[in-house]
């Protein structure tokens, strides 16, 4: 038997599952106050890793230059 | 006087390093393989009773052996790399090649086991000098600019840390490893003792690649060539850091730069289109992190620091191998130009994937050891500490890029050769390096000065660093248009040497240029009025050959004595 490729909406419901197992685990520490920062790792990994992404594609504006702007000639990036 | 009470782990290294030019294809292979072995063992072995010293110059006594608390795990780290590198280049590497990363290796090896400030400095620049040869073997066209580069600033570096290491040595009469503290406000120009500090640290920060003096390395391992990149990914930083938990454990200047070098590698990561400028740039993130942990300076924290770049050292050296062994097989080193390839590419695909679990801090990788003592040290400075927490959290980010966007995603058409054996064995060693001290955190306990008594596998730290790996990719598969790579090249702070200051001299030569003109131009003018006045007077009927009064002779004959005497007195 192979496998068929997976779907889209498959893929975004494993993720998804995935991530709610995470909380879940997380909310269980934090009833048993194992946790000194509750959900502050899952925040600031998605939150962080958004500012970022949004951060550097701004500033791509002002620094991305379409050549090799140092050595002037185009080395196509 | 003399004393050889050990081998130092640096020797092996050295001696095939100088004998890869002169042995024939068959040797050459063998020194590329044994003596990196022979460095681990060493690097075992050492105690701390032994030492290896000399008379240099008849100043005094150089001791190049001493077992710092955390050189072993440096030791085998640097060895494991150049052992996996040799593998790689076994076929590929040229004899100079060869040669300048067995030195540098030798050297960085020297650096963490340096007995003193002298064998220290001295290793410390036949590090740069022999990753700058490397780097000048690259093979690529910018590479011969790029380590001319590198080694004005690594130069530069070394002056500032040996007259640091001078003050030192004359303030205290010896060449021992000193306690240094950052007088702050900044002492006085004149107090040299008291900049010693500040000139040593400054030294050590170049070859940390921090901020404003990290440019250097994006701009100068990515010309390298893929057997050098693997080599020079694992030495330079994790010496200075090194240096930096040796010497400035618990400095809080440590814990802004770390934060600095985090903020400036990751958004500098997600602009590249190289796989290896983003590799480096993720180097100076992730060496960030550790910096923040140095700047903590708990016990904790600073074996958290030491383990974390263990790790680092295997996951970054793994990478840098796929991202050789891509360039190999498909003959192209940008993001732009690849995609879709894990079908056709498994092995270096799965290598890829462990070494980015390791980037991630993943557990069963040897970097979630040392992250989780890291974060254990945060929690221990309570609230106040949460800001270093999150900011350590930024690095993470990075971890989807280098398999993303070369072996997922838009299907490129791209002739693939087939995987060397070597380079696969090369994934193999380095995948068990990420992979070993995950799994087994006990194996790495002879080389700590302590035990672990803390390995990271409780549900707190699995939880956590689960919940980061995800949720950070939640928010990269959310932004995942605005992270895709675009073509051309993103300036950095090497923009103002490269060319804010070549502008400027060509400024100031055009200036000089024509101040020359002008200069020329008036002297064709006075000298052509000149000549042709003194003509006009030494003429038949010019004014000297006329009949002068005695009375105008006479007054200029006592002008000429006046002014012989004025001179004269």
């Amino acid at each position: 038997m192979s496998l068929r490729k997976p779907t889209r909406i498959e893929i975004i419901l494993a993720g998804a599952a995935v991530l709610i197992f995470l909380l879940l685990l997380e909310a269980l520490l934090v009833k048993k106050g194992g946790s000194l920062f509750p959900f502050a790792y899952a925040w600031f990994g998605f939150s962080i890793t958004v500012v970022c992404i949004a951060g550097a594609h701004h500033l791509q504006a002002l620094l991305k230059r379409p050549k090799d702007y140092y050595q002037a000639e185009d080395q196509n990036g | 006087m003399d004393e050889v009470l050990g081998f130092p782990p640096f020797l092996s290294l050295l001696i095939a390093g100088l004998l890869v030019p002169f042995v024939p294809k068959l040797a050459r292979q063998g020194l590329l393989v044994l003596a990196p072995i022979g460095a681990l063992v060493a690097s075992v072995m050492v105690r701390a009773d032994q030492s290896f010293s000399f008379t240099i110059l008849n100043i005094a006594p150089v001791n190049f052996l001493a077992l710092q608390d955390y050189a072993p795990l440096f030791g085998v780290a640097f060895s494991l790399v150049v052992l996996a590198a040799g593998i790689f280049g076994i076929n590929t590497a040229k004899r100079g090649e060869a040669s300048a990363a067995l030195i540098a290796a030798a050297a960085a090896l020297g650096v963490v086991f340096a007995g003193d400030m002298i064998s220290f400095f001295l290793f410390w620049e036949l590090l740069a000098v022999a990753s700058a040869y490397l780097i000048f073997t690259g093979g690529f066209k910018h590479s011969a600019g790029a380590a001319q580069r590198y080694l004005i600033l690594h130069i530069i570096g070394g002056a500032v840390l040996l007259a640091g290491i001078a003050a030192v040595m004359v303030d205290s009469g010896t060449a021992a490893f000193p306690v240094l503290e950052l007088s702050l406000p900044f002492p006085a120009a004149t107090d040299l003792t008291a900049w010693a500090p500040w000139l040593i640290i400054t030294g050590i920060l170049i070859n940390l690649a921090a901020p404003p003096f990290s440019a250097w390395l994006p701009d100068s391992y990515p010309e390298a060539s893929p057997f050098g990149m693997i080599v020079l990914s694992a030495l330079t930083t994790k010496c200075a850091l090194f240096m930096l938990l040796e010497l400035f454990a618990g400095n809080t200047l440590l814990l802004w730069m770390g934060f600095a070098m985090i903020i400036y590698g990751t958004f500098f990561s997600f602009m590249q289109n190289d796989i290896r400028r983003m590799l480096c740039y993720s180097i100076i993130a992730q060496v960030g992190v550790m910096t923040v942990a140095v700047g903590i300076g708990t016990e904790e924290a600073l074996l958290g620091a030491a383990v974390l770049a263990f790790g680092h050292i295997a996951y970054k050296a793994l990478l840098a191998t796929a991202a050789g062994a891509v360039m190999q097989q498909t003959g192209k080193r940008r993001f732009t130009d690849l995609g879709g390839l894990w079908r056709v590419m498994p092995v270096v695909f799965f290598a890829t994937i462990i070494g980015s679990l390791g980037m991630a801090g993943i557990p069963l990788t040897g970097a979630f050891i040392g992250k989780s003592l890291v974060h254990n040290a945060v929690d221990s400075l309570g609230v106040t500490y949460l800001s270093v927490l999150f900011t350590g959290t930024i690095a993470v980010a990075l971890y989807l890029i280098f398999p993303w966007f070369i072996f997922m995603g838009e299907k490129k058409d791209i002739a693939i050769k087939p995987l060397s054996l070597e380079a696969s064995i090369a994934l193999g060693v380095l995948s068990l390096f990420v992979l070993v001290p995950g799994f087994y955190p006990a194996a790495i306990n002879p080389l700590l000065p302590a035990p672990l008594t803390h390995s990271g596998y409780d549900a707190p730290h699995l939880v956590h660093a689960l919940e980061l790996a995800a949720f950070g990719a939640l928010g990269f598969f959310l932004m995942l248009p605005w992270v895709k790579q675009k073509k051309g090249i993103t300036l950095d702070i090497d923009w103002v040497y490269r060319v804010l200051l070549t502008h400027l001299l060509q400024l100031g030569n055009r200036f000089l240029h024509h101040v020359e003109i002008l200069c020329r131009n008036v002297w064709q003018i006075l000298s052509r009025r000149g000549s042709s006045a003194l003509g006009r007077a030494f003429a038949p009927a010019g004014i000297v050959a006329d009949a002068w009064p005695i009375g105008i002779t006479m007054l200029i004959a006592t002008i000429l004595l006046c002014i012989f005497l004025l001179l004269y007195y």
